[in-house]
């Protein structure tokens, strides 16, 4: 039986570094899940299936609980088992949190947090005994960074999420981890205002020196989710040692 | 749907829902962001709202550049878009997706 993961939100970023990593380690089949950005997901696809690995893109909005539903059902027809599951969606909105609108705040936490726990609830009876599932956090679920408190607060419940559910889903033999990320660079810079004096800061409070990368991520979460066996319920922080200054 | 009518009710409906407004403040010239004071998360959870209601996707962009083709025809660059995206061309482009009629 070969190996399979479902990735969301994997068809660029830190989710496509994580498939192409997962492609690494032997999994032969990834089924990535994707809002809209078909021409991105088309050439992640190919650069997999050169490679031999089969790919199964899922296009579905996970802010819609029918659409993660339909995906489920989807999935099922592809396979009958999933060894591995990442959540990497996310989607905010930059601003000061006291300036948050209650439907935006619907949003960034239905796409980043609830949907985290439908996918899972959804696709439980596809994670056997010994399959894994991680979900990708942010340091701004810890602390305060200027214009991120939406996402903040989505990723401290998407922890406590993870949190929950290791410890329901240890019982049926299934581990749940998290990797907290700190400011990626390059492609993945995320869209803050003043985003040059943000980098700048987090430089010089970075005493690795530099910003991260989706692959730093990837590496991480892909050790949690196929080597960490006795690792249930925790996050690995990753941030070139920026919480410690 | 029955008519462009019912469905200016309903896409006004779903407006004032997202943006926290009573319905009789939006109407078909209202203008997303400089009258309705909507960002573009705003436009996005709009967006989904109307693809879950109406059962069809918007194409990656598609808004923008239906206004970008306004924005030509009327003979005016991008920074005028803010002031093509009304409530009402909303409705038109739901409107030609649903029943593949252009508005009059
Ligand atoms: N970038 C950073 O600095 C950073 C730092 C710490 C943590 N993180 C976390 O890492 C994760 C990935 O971030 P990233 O910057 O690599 O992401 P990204 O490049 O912005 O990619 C986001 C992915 O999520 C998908 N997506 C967005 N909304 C969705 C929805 N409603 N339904 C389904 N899929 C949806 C996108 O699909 P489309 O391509 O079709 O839009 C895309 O595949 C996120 O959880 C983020 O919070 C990022």
């Amino acid at each position: 039986m070969g190996r399979t993961a479902l990735i969301t939100g994997g068809s660029r970023g830190v989710g496509r570094a994580i498939a192409l990593a997962l492609a690494k380690d032997g999994v032969d089949h990834l089924l990535i899940n994707y809002l809209e950005q078909d021409a991105t997901m088309r050439a992640l696809q190919e650069e997999l299936e050169n490679d031999g690995i089969r790919v199964t893109p899922l296009r579905y909005n996970l802010s819609q609980p029918d659409e993660i539903r339909q995906m489920a059902d989807s999935v099922r027809t592809h396979t009958d088992h999933l060894d591995h599951l990442a959540h990497c969606a996310a989607l905010t909105t930059f601003k000061p949190l006291h300036q948050v609108k209650p439907n935006q705040w619907d949003l960034v936490m239905n796409v980043s947090t609830r949907s985290f726990l439908v996918v899972v609830q959804q696709h439980l009876d596809l994670l056997k005994v010994g399959s894994s599932v991680v979900a990708v956090s942010s340091t701004g679920s810890q602390r305060f960074n200027q214009n991120y408190g939406a996402l903040g607060v989505a990723k401290s419940a998407l922890e406590s999420t993870v949190r929950y559910l290791a410890v329901e889903l240890a019982l049926k033999g299934i581990r749940v981890n998290g990797v907290i990320s700190g400011m990626l660079g390059g492609d993945s810079l995320p869209l803050f205002p003043e985003i040059e004096e943000v980098v700048k800061y987090t430089l010089q409070r970075t005493p690795a020196g530099r910003l991260g990368t989706p692959e730093d991520v990837a590496e991480v979460a892909v050790f949690l989710l196929t080597r960490a066996q006795w690792m249930v319920g925790q996050h690995v922080i990753l941030d070139g040692g920026y919480c410690l200054t | 749907m029955e008519s462009r009518t019912d469905l200016t009710s309903e896409v006004i409906a779903i407006v004032a829902k997202s943006l926290l407004l009573r319905p009789e403040m939006v109407h078909e010239g209202s203008r997303f962001f400089l009258d309705l004071e909507a960002e573009s998360i705003d436009i996005l959870d709009i967006r989904f709202a109307i693809e879950s209601r109406f059962g069809f996707k918007f194409q990656n962009d598609e808004i923008r550049e239906l206004l970008q083709t306004i924005a030509a025809e009327q003979d005016v660059t991008e920074k005028d878009i803010p002031e093509l995206f009304t409530v009402g061309r909303l409705v038109d482009f739901v409107w030609l997706k649903i029943s593949g009629k252009k508005p009059n």
